[in-house]
């Protein structure tokens, strides 16, 4: 339960952090909340000799309205996300799954972007990214560059950030009037998902995120085309487990997870398409 | 009812305001000069030879004072009864995380890292992880050497991996069966659980400048730990002292012999004294658990739902030692026969060495894996004949003067009572709402029944000049609220306040034996004692106003801090009287039964759920535990008890389960074992039914184990009312219920 030695450095902001980045290379991990890190370091499946403290870099905690979409800061708190009320009002599919994110004191230490750039597809926030088509900027010494959802999660505990660059800012088209739903299925309150669904219906677009049904947090492709094709909630979630490759676990085993995930899309549909505007 | 003044009133913690302020000193907290800790290595695999030890880098590594390997402390052997643990393995590894080797050094990093340097060679050899393979005739057996061990429960003619077969009877279970009108079998399995104390095993072991071995420990039964020692190193029981700490919750978990051995031999080899801390990765992996268990139920009934015999038989997966099992078996399986009048019945309870996590207990040694199985079988018994589950309960449940199913007889029975007042209050009889989509509600009731063990215990009151007073009792409170009770005692004896009495705890060489927190015996215990010291010093007080004052010494009384004559009304100040003593004015008692009380204690819990028939996943909405109490000593205790309780049986239920693949847990941390949150915990309703029936003086019943058992049962019995199907294993997951969903339609 002690991490392995590593070396501590504060990042004073966010050059002063891609600077240190630069010098210690692959041996070095970025720390904000450290609700991710901090246990794999723990069990030592992280062995990080470096730890780059940026949690205390103030500039990079914000909502803003950029206009089409909502520019988040990348250390914003989970509980500063939650109770925005431009979130609220412009993306209350991200406030409700941001809400149920760990218990209130995860909430008040982990960032939406440590969240994201950790990968892990059990996790709530990437399923929403997906559905709301949302992207991150990631900064590097020669400039930042803007990911879609779908380049950023490229596998197991995996993201497109390079090694010398970091998540500053991730953007959430608005969708004010859009129907949404957020769908967890726990084992017991207050913890990971088993399985979890993002959806967000706009019209005649839909986007399905899905929360453990993968490698990588994965989006139900066939479930969005059916939809678009004019299929109903029932028939269309049918398709939400294709192409799907879940984990068997403590929890439940793939097929169950399969069959939740069928589920958890029909009802997501079909209390997204009530809300819907 | 007897009218008491202090008894039965709600009364707040002693130890609470300490508790929460971070100001109690736990044992990790102790600090003495020079205090080294220590770290053990152990095994990787779960059966293996071990052929060499190299300890030398470890050794090396600046800051070490001492590496002990098996070679250091041969032929020391220890256990609650059956003493069949070793200090640190010998020759042999029977379980993944067993101590193989162990550092003592200057800080817990320290002393990690020379863990890390210490290499180990083994040779694998098969391992046998269920009872049944264990049972096979070409399985290895554990133990070979077991007859050799002391406290084995019987001999046996040959080694066995079933150490232990435990067989109660009444009558003949076969003429039961005879006149059945039918007979229903069920097997039921339950899942290995961890107790969930939020302190973990810690000790401090020093051996002070008179060689005595000075002790402080997370463990509930100091006299048991100091006399367990002293037969494990050869010493006199008189060289070890046990000291007081606060205890961090035990829920059965820390009544064991744990790391004081090694700790003691670590600080002979240094001269130091040596702390250990468990964290909690080793308090889930290689800590003393509930038995999983698989029980077979098979009873002959009538069509009117009488029960007529009783066949039970359990497995109960002890793991690589039984040293953590409180008599070398489980108590508890006796508790699958239920309340109930049967006239045969027959209990057959096998306990095996496999090669896992030794298993201890956790609150009621055997009896939930026990009443989860006949509990969820009276409910398949009644729905065969298509009876209603309570009235086939009220049908065959124990009343006044009946023996139970084993011949034992108990008084003061209020089961149908209880059973009534639960129906009642939970509104089981009330239709239950209607399906919603695709969720569907249903209600479950399940009972249990459980006298107070025996013990002994010692206890005094002593008036101090000031005219205040302190209890010394030699019970070490783990938690449940104890030495709460104690003052709320003395002070109704003495006719004082609560606030001017102080409870405080002897060491171990100060008093004779104390059995310990545990068997639901406490209160039963101190209240005999602190009722009889307290009538005895309060008879000593008027003994000195008599002399001192002239008066008739039965015409006194006892009003806080004044003493007045009854008879004329003269009044003299407690403390001015206490300031002329030219002897302590004390009284002292000793409690020695260690019999079961005769008088029992039902507990009813009714479940109310909501079953989604597309996940499967349970919803727990409604919990109602009604308990036949005796006289409650302190409401916001029992509740306390009553509430932790259910949700411990909640969490048996529905999510706890210490998964072990290939001989390894699987769920080391708070984030893979599943223990229910506040947020998972339904609206509760705690009920208590008194009566004067109760024992002793304050007419109380146990509380501590009862309120655990039921909980399970009644929720898999709720599910069945909700959806059509029974689930025999635990813990009843949504995948569980889905697939049972799924069985059933297709």
């Amino acid at each position: 339960m002690i991490p392995a030695a590593f070396d501590y450095e504060r990042a004073d902001n966010a050059e002063h952090a891609l600077s240190l980045l630069a010098e210690h290379g692959d041996e070095a991990k970025l720390l904000a909340g450290g609700h991710s890190l901090i246990p794999l370091m723990k069990y030592r499946l992280a062995v990080p000799s470096v730890l780059i403290d940026i949690g205390r870099i103030g500039d990079l905690s914000y909502v803003n309205d950029g206009g089409d979409a909502l520019h988040i800061g990348a250390l914003t708190r989970h509980r500063d996300v939650e109770t925005n009320e431009l979130v609220r009002s412009e993306a209350p599919l991200l406030a409700r799954a941001t809400s149920s994110v760990g218990d209130p004191q995860v909430r008040h230490r982990g960032t939406i972007g440590g969240s994201l750039a950790h990968g892990d597809p059990a996790s709530d926030l990437p399923s929403v990214l997906l559905a709301m088509r949302g992207s991150v900027i990631v900064t590097g010494p020669s400039g930042s560059r803007e990911l879609a959802a779908d380049e950023f999660f490229t596998g197991f505990l995996e993201t497109a950030v390079g090694p010398d660059e970091m998540v500053t800012e991730i953007r959430i088209p608005k969708a004010p009037g859009a129907g949404w739903s957020f769908q967890k299925f726990n084992r017991r309150a207050q913890d990971w998902a088993i399985v979890g669904c993002s959806v967000l219906v706009d019209g005649d677009t839909c986007g399905v995120g899905l929360v453990n049904m993968d490698i990588r947090p994965v989006r139900a492709s066939a479930v969005e085309a059916a939809v678009a094709s004019g299929a109903d909630a029932a028939s269309a979630a049918e398709s939400a487990a294709e192409g799907s490759d879940p984990t068997s676990d403590l929890n439940a085993s793939a097929e169950y997870r399969q069959h939740l995930a069928r589920v958890l899309t029909k009802r997501a549909l079909e209390e997204a398409g009530k809300s819907s505007a | 009812m007897v009218s008491y003044r202090v008894i039965g009133q709600p009364t707040p913690r002693t130890d609470g305001t300490e508790k929460v302020t971070g100001a109690a000193r736990y044992t990790a907290d102790v600090q003495l000069p020079g205090t080294l800790r220590a770290k053990a290595l152990r095994s990787p695999l779960p059966y293996a030879r071990i052929i060499r030890i190299d300890t030398a880098r470890a050794r090396e590594l600046p800051g070490v004072h001492a590496v002990l390997t098996g070679a250091d402390v041969r032929g020391v052997l220890y256990g609650k009864s059956y003493r069949d643990a070793t200090v640190l393995a010998q020759e042999r590894v029977r379980f993944i995380g067993e101590q193989v080797a162990a550092v003592a050094a200057v800080d817990e990093e320290t002393a990690q890292r020379a863990v890390d340097l210490i290499q180990v060679e083994y040779e694998e050899l098969p391992a046998v992880l269920d009872p049944l393979g264990a049972l096979r005739e070409d399985a290895p057996i554990l133990h070979p050497e077991m007859n050799s061990y002391a406290g084995l429960p019987r001999p046996l003619e040959k080694p066995s991996n079933a150490f232990s077969r435990e067989v109660r009877e009444k009558g003949d279970v076969e003429t039961g069966f005879a006149q059945a009108d039918l007979v229903v079998e069920n097997t039921f399995t339950m899942a290995r659980v961890h107790q969930g104390y939020l302190e973990p095993h810690s000790c401090l072991v020093w051996i002070d400048q008179q060689d005595r071995v000075q002790v402080w420990a997370s463990n509930k039964a100091p006299h048991s730990l100091k006399q367990g020692l002293a037969v494990a190193l050869g010493i006199p029981p008189e060289q070890v002292c046990v000291n007081p700490v606060v205890i961090g919750g035990d829920f059965g978990g820390k009544g064991a012999i744990w790391d004081e051995p090694l700790c003691y031999f670590l600080a002979l080899r240094t001269g130091r004294p040596v702390k250990m801390v468990m964290d909690y990765a080793e308090e889930l992996t290689a800590a003393n658990p509930r038995h999983p268990a698989e029980v077979r139920v098979t009873t002959g009934v009538k069509r009117d739902g009488t029960i007529v015999t009783c066949d039970i038989e359990g497995y109960f997966n002890t793991g690589a030692y039984a040293a953590f099992v409180p008599l070398g078996f489980l108590p508890g399986p006796r508790h699958a026969v239920g309340p109930y009048r049967i006239p045969d019945a027959r209990v057959r309870a096998y306990h095996v060495y496999t090669n896992k996590v030794p298993a201890g207990h956790m609150r009621g040694p055997g009896e939930p894996q026990a009443i989860f199985a006949m509990e969820s079988h009276v409910d398949v018994i009644a729905r065969t004949l298509g009876l209603d589950p309570a009235e086939v309960r009220l049908r065959n449940v124990i009343r006044e003067g009946d023996a139970n199913a084993l011949g034992e007889l108990y008084h003061d029975l209020h089961g149908a009572e209880t059973i009534e007042a639960a129906l009642e209050a939970s509104g089981y009889h009330a239709p239950p709402p209607a399906p919603d989509g695709p969720v569907r509600y249903g209600r479950g009731v399940a009972i249990g029944e459980r006298a107070p063990g025996g013990g002994q215990t010692h206890a005094a009151v002593t008036f101090r000049p000031d005219g205040s007073v302190v209890v010394h009792t030699s019970i070490f409170d783990q938690g449940s609220g104890t030495y709460t009770t104690i003052r709320q005692m003395a002070a109704d004896v003495l006719g004082m306040s609560p606030e001017r009495i102080d409870v405080e705890v002897w060491d171990t060489p100060e008093t004779g034996f104390d059995s310990g927190a545990g068997a639901s015996r406490n209160s039963r215990m101190a209240s005999e004692a602190v009722h009889e010291a307290a009538r005895a010093a309060r008879g000593a007080l008027f003994a000195l106003a008599a002399e001192l004052q002239g008066w008739p010494q039965d015409r006194i009384a006892l009003e806080d801090t004044v003493l007045r004559r009854t008879d004329t009304g003269e009044r003299a100040e407690l403390s001015s009287l206490l300031a002329r003593a030219r002897a302590p004015v004390t009284g002292s008692a000793d409690f020695d039964d260690t019999t079961h009380a005769h008088v029992t204690a039902f507990t009813v819990q009714v479940a109310e759920v909501a079953v989604d028939t597309e996940t499967g996943q349970v919803r727990l909405l409604r919990f109602t535990s009604v308990h036949d109490a005796g006289r409650v000593l302190n409401p916001m205790g029992h509740e306390g008890q009553v509430r932790g309780g259910a949700m411990q049986g909640i969490g048996f239920g529905l999510m706890e389960e210490l998964a072990i693949a290939d001989g390894r847990v699987t769920t080391p941390s708070f984030a893979d074992y599943k223990v229910p949150s506040m947020a998972d915990i339904p609206q509760m309703q705690a009920i208590a039914i008194e009566s004067d029936g109760g024992i002793g003086p304050f007419n109380i019943k146990g509380i501590g184990e009862n309120p655990v058992s039921p909980a399970a049962p009644a929720i898999a019995n709720a599910i069945e009312d909700a959806v059509g199907v029974r689930i025999t294993d635990l813990p009843i997951t949504a995948e569980r219920v889905y697939r049972a969903l799924r069985a059933k339609n297709p």
